[in-house]
């Protein structure tokens, strides 16, 4: 078929878009298991007062404490022998954490509702030395996974 | 699937979400890949070059400042380390004969091959001759479909260089593709 420089190329430009490499579901699980080992990145969160505001002191100075430092203290104490954490999800607005999101995972036979409860009092407690108390924050607990063996393991 | 826009996907992974960067790499992962693959023509490469943009993405994703979209400092992140790679790898040739070379055996294949797939083969052994900076401003044009500031963002020039970028590429590409008439 005859064709000009322009058609050959547009021609074959047209053919590379339908193409794509293979093996992208391999690597994108790659990726993930890397990410997964890796520390969080850490954006910063506002101290804020009980109504949550932004927590100013009379120098126009506020304390920000790293999300990465949020996450370890909420790991390190939420942790227990009947359950582990499986992901934390801090929701900002602004520079407010406005809610904390807990996947948890709890071993089989324990009382799932009292684990729960239990988290959410012990998270509030970090969140609210870390970064002040803050009555409209929101802390949501999910049980994401029960396990016959230690979760920590 | 998410409806998070991009802003909120950055924003959460900056807090240390790591499903929110899983969305990430669902929405933009594969087209990073395609655009790795077309840069250094190789799949264990292109993995390499995806492998390592995404993970600086995860570490890095708190420095982002949306100065460019979410998807064009992706496809930055990959073309420098496609660079790098080709860089450390081999010089670029500038010989028209080598060209002409891969080109011939290329265009010498139609019987064996369907005609589509060896002018896809002529087309990267084409590209895989041009600077860097020109194959990457074509393949963001012409298959990620990219706009010239996106471009320029990606490549880290000006609009107008990229501009300039692309149309060398485009004249070199159609000169190149002439065994095709």
């Amino acid at each position: 078929m005859a064709m000009n420089d322009d058609d050959a190329l547009e021609r074959a430009t047209h053919a590379m878009r339908r193409e794509r490499p293979s093996g992208w579901s391999e690597l994108s699980d790659t990726v993930r298991r890397r990410v997964r080992d890796l520390v969080s990145p850490a954006a910063a969160l506002a101290a804020t007062t009980d109504d949550g505001s932004v927590l100013w002191d009379e120098r126009g100075s506020t304390v920000l404490v790293s999300g990465r430092i949020v996450v370890a203290r909420l790991n390190e104490r939420l942790v227990s022998d009947e359950r582990v954490l499986d992901d934390v999800r801090l929701v900002l607005d602004g520079e407010r954490c406005a809610r904390v999101e807990l996947d948890l995972v709890c071993s089989y036979g324990t009382d799932l509702k009292a684990e729960a409860a239990a988290t959410r009092t012990a998270a509030r407690d970090v969140l609210d030395d870390l970064l002040g108390p803050d009555r409209a924050r929101e802390v949501v607990v999910r049980i994401v996974d029960v396990v016959e063996h230690p979760p920590t393991q | 699937m998410s409806t998070r826009s991009d802003r909120a996907l950055v924003r959460d992974a900056a807090l240390g979400d790591k499903r929110a960067f899983s969305e990430v790499v669902d929405r933009y992962g594969a087209d990073m890949y395609r655009f790795a693959f077309r840069m250094v023509a190789d799949e264990h490469d292109a993995r390499d070059v995806v492998q390592e943009a995404l993970v600086s993405a995860w570490k890095n994703i708190g420095t982002f400042e949306a100065r460019s979209s979410l998807r064009t400092w992706l496809y930055r992140l990959v073309n420098r380390r496609a660079v790098d790679l080709q860089r450390r790898r081999k010089p670029t040739p500038t010989d028209d004969e080598a060209i002409q070379g891969l080109l011939q055996r290329a265009s010498d294949d139609p019987e064996r091959d369907a005609i589509g797939s060896a002018m896809v083969r002529a087309l990267q052994a084409a590209l895989d001759e041009l600077p860097t900076t020109q194959r990457a401003a074509w393949i963001l044009r012409e298959i990620e479909g990219l706009s010239y500031d996106e471009i320029a963002q990606a490549v880290g020039t000006t609009p107008d260089s990229a501009r300039g970028h692309l149309q060398r590429a485009r004249t070199s590409l159609a000169g190149r593709m002439e065994s095709w008439r």
